[in-house]
């Protein structure tokens, strides 16, 4: 290492930071985005689910008589086994899904949703929302299969190479510490703020890559072996088997049918004091699975995953044997995994702390910030020394436009078109759940094309569009529901309020920036910016 | 064929070219691909390694497997830094997918032992 | 009201160590005397500390360790917009650090 000098060290720490970073910007973009969204998922879910608002104090919930309504409900169709989420403050609605013994209308399972104090059982929501489609997205794409998983895996890794390189790559970040200059050249403009932005969020966007790794790192480890089994034909490993080796297997049936006639809610106490009697702090659980409903080898599954007030994912469950009530096993954490619940536990943001929350949020959108900086210094870099734009350029633009402002365009579509189910103003022959996914991809393509079709106009044209759909995003959910943001605010429906001031926010700031892109424009058209020579690639 | 051993030695020069043809970019995204895959899988057959090692002192098998996951991920940002670093003689990228097939081969072979 | 408070804290020894690099006094206090840098380094930083102790001992040690990293990355931000538009809200600070 040592015979290499210090310059050429640098300048390949600069090439892999320039190659490692353009190559998937589209990609990066997007997982920051929808990342960043996601930290408000529930929050987005109830402005997308209108029927799940709710504004009140905790709800008392009964659980049994709950779970009678949803056996009820299946019309006679057995149902083998159940999952139960009691309501949390972010989910104010008892939440059943119901795997059923045989197919009805082309599913094997069932939802169920008891809002509030209402016995009246809810169906399956109309909108895929933020937990269905925003959140999912920002780890595999929706694409179908495990692709999705190992693209966004990857772009993890790159981005964990990303955040080291940047440090080298750009020198004089330490001495530029606090430093950003609005009134240099647009490049150099570009440059301070994706240094800025780099600098202070560092540690964050390390500590997010990482722990998103760790999430799937099952997955991503078990990769190569399955690849390797294909050539020499063994069977594969998957490491996430081993890692979770300690939890126990799925009990088989019994085949004998008995009477569910204990109720599940003592399953649950029990549970809970045994936790917090262990913990000395009083204990939540919030989940409750039933395995094998109906038969003599129903299992009652409590588990803690999220905590509430703290980071760590919880490791807690407790089977019971829903028959005897014997306990069949009881897991806690060991010190591997409890490292690995941390880092899991920080980058799902289940945990109730509002101001952290807001600040992972922020941190999102500082990583949105550098990513389109990055990608803009690029280009700049090359459209100055390329004078006409050649085609390699013009695609990379048309490529960073559909990726930055692209995207917000589409998801601005999707919370309009959202508001389309709640008016009963669909097309014929697409389904509610179908219905955003549709408009968000036709307008996400739909921005790459006009980006190509306008050029450097493309940016202003997008934020403009931004600032329409998200005003009347907003302006829609009023129309439509009747919650506006005096009633929001005042009656305490602060997942409703935040999301509608977020969009008139969003509507602001792009207006802003598509009269100052417009003005700028104004001034030099399509100008070839001066040749300083004191700006090196990358700085 | 011109083209390409014209793109290739283009990979040499370790400062971006700022108005590169189209075959440029393809080899470089290649290059980027190639090493970024193939320092994975050498994380991969280190990983099992590392957790049989850990597992033979003596820690159990989910535990071993966790922590070789985790500082296998920290691992992998040295090897690719490692990878772009060396002087390009040396063919870095093809020393890589080298490695990656050894380590993945023998980290498969040894795996039982971290199962039984 | 404590994130606030701890972000003030922050802000303030950002903009001390900030103001401890000769390009941000130029910018700040040049006609007014030269910046002491050691004690704005040294405040700057024992400030930063003080907060991480701070938040530690209120809110634990996985929130105080999480909450001080946002909350000092967004101080250095705060501090390079304010050094950028409005260096002048930043003379009070530099009037603590001037050598007299």
């Amino acid at each position: 290492m040592s015979a290499f000098p210090k310059r050429d060290f640098r300048a390949s720490m600069t090439w892999l930071h320039s190659w490692a970073g353009i190559i998937p910007t589209l990609l990066f973009f997007a997982v920051f985005w929808m990342g960043t969204l996601s930290v408000f998922d529930k929050e987005i879910d109830r402005w997308m689910q209108p029927e799940s608002r709710y504004a009140g104090p905790p709800i008392a919930y009964d659980l049994d008589a709950s779970i009678e309504t949803f056996i009820g409900a299946q019309n006679g169709v057995e149902v083998t086994s159940l999952f139960i989420m009691p309501p949390k403050p972010r989910e104010p609605y008892l939440y059943f899904y119901g795997v059923l013994a045989e197919e009805v209308n082309g599913k094997t399972y069932s939802y169920g949703r008891f809002v509030g104090e209402s016995n009246e059982m809810l169906g399956e929501p109309q909108s895929l929302a933020g937990s269905g489609f925003i959140f999912p997205f920002h780890f595999k794409l929706h694409i179908p299969g495990n692709f999705g998983y190992y693209l966004i895996g990857a772009v993890a890794l790159a981005m964990l190479v990303l955040t080291v390189t940047g440090v080298i790559a750009h020198r004089k970040i330490i001495a530029d510490f606090f430093t950003f200059r609005p009134t240099r050249k647009a490049r150099r403009v570009t440059l301070d703020l994706h240094n800025l932005m780099g600098v202070v969020g560092l540690p964050f966007y390390f500590l997010f890559a990482l722990s998103g790794l760790y999430i799937f790192a099952g997955w991503f480890a078990a990769l190569p072996m399955q690849t390797v089994d294909g050539v020499m034909g063994k069977s594969p490993v998957a490491f996430l088997e081993l890692a979770d080796s300690q939890s126990p297997k799925r009990r088989p049936r019994a085949g004998q049918s008995i009477a569910m006639d204990k109720a599940i809610m003592p399953f649950k106490t029990q549970a809970e004091a045994l936790w917090s009697e262990r913990y000395g702090a009083p204990v939540m659980a919030d989940r409750v699975r039933i395995e094998h409903y109906g038969d003599a080898n129903a299992t009652v599954i409590v588990h803690r995953v999220f905590p509430g007030r703290r980071v760590t994912m919880a490791q807690d469950r407790i089977d019971f044997d829903y028959a005897t009530g014997t306990v069949l096993y009881d897991q806690q954490a060991t010190p591997a995994t409890a490292t690995r619940s941390w880092l899991e536990g920080l980058h799902f943001v289940q945990f109730e702390h509002w101001p952290l929350r807001w600040l992972f949020f922020a941190g999102g959108a500082a990583g949105c910030i550098l990513t389109a900086t990055g990608a803009l210094f690029w280009m700049r870099s090359r459209e100055k020394k390329a004078g006409a734009q050649p085609f390699n350029i013009r695609f990379v633009h048309a490529m960073t436009v559909g990726s930055v402002t692209g995207i917000m365009l589409a998801t601005g579509v999707f919370f309009v078109a959202n508001r389309f189910i709640a008016l009963g103003a669909l097309p014929p022959g697409i389904a509610p759940i179908e219905w955003e996914p549709i408009t968000f991809y036709i307008a996400w393509l739909l921005s790459f094309i006009h980006a190509a079709a306008r050029g450097r106009s493309a940016w202003m044209d997008q934020c403009f569009f931004i600032a329409i759909l998200s005003l009347s995003a907003a302006v829609l959910n009023w129309v439509t529901t009747g919650d506006h943001l005096i009633k929001t605010m005042t009656t305490g429906m602060w997942s409703i309020a935040g999301m509608d001031l977020l969009l008139l926010l969003t509507s602001a700031l792009s207006a802003w920036s598509a009269i100052h892109l417009r003005g700028k424009a104004r001034q030099r058209p399509f100008a070839v910016q001066g040749d300083d020579p004191a700006l090196q690639p990358a700085e | 064929m011109a083209a390409l051993r014209e793109a290739s030695r283009a990979v040499d020069d370790s400062s971006p070219d700022r108005v590169a043809s189209v075959a440029y970019y393809a080899v470089q995204t290649a290059r980027l691909v190639a090493i970024l895959a193939g320092s994975f899988y050498i994380v991969a057959g280190l990983d099992i390694l590392f957790a049989r090692f850990l597992n033979w002192l003596g820690v159990s098998q989910a535990e071993a497997v966790t922590w070789a996951v985790m500082l296998g991920f920290l691992l992998y940002v040295g090897i690719v830094m490692w990878a772009f670093a060396a002087p390009v003689k040396h063919r870095p990228a093809s020393v890589i997918v080298f490695l990656a097939r050894v380590m993945t081969c023998v980290g498969i072979m040894l795996t039982p032992g971290v199962i039984s | 009201m404590v994130v606030t408070a701890v972000f003030l804290l922050c802000a303030f020894s950002c903009s001390a160590l900030a103001l401890s690099q000769d390009r941000h006094w130029r910018i700040v206090a040049a006609q007014n005397g030269v910046a002491r840098k050691d004690v704005a380094r040294a405040l700057g930083w024992t400030l930063l500390i003080f907060s991480l102790v701070f938040l530690i001992w209120r809110e634990g040690p996985s929130f105080g360790v999480l909450l001080w990293g946002m909350i000092t990355a967004l101080a250095i931000f705060a501090t390079a917009i304010l050094l950028a538009y409005r260096p002048q809200l930043l003379k009070p600070i530099a009037a603590i650090l001037r050598r007299r």
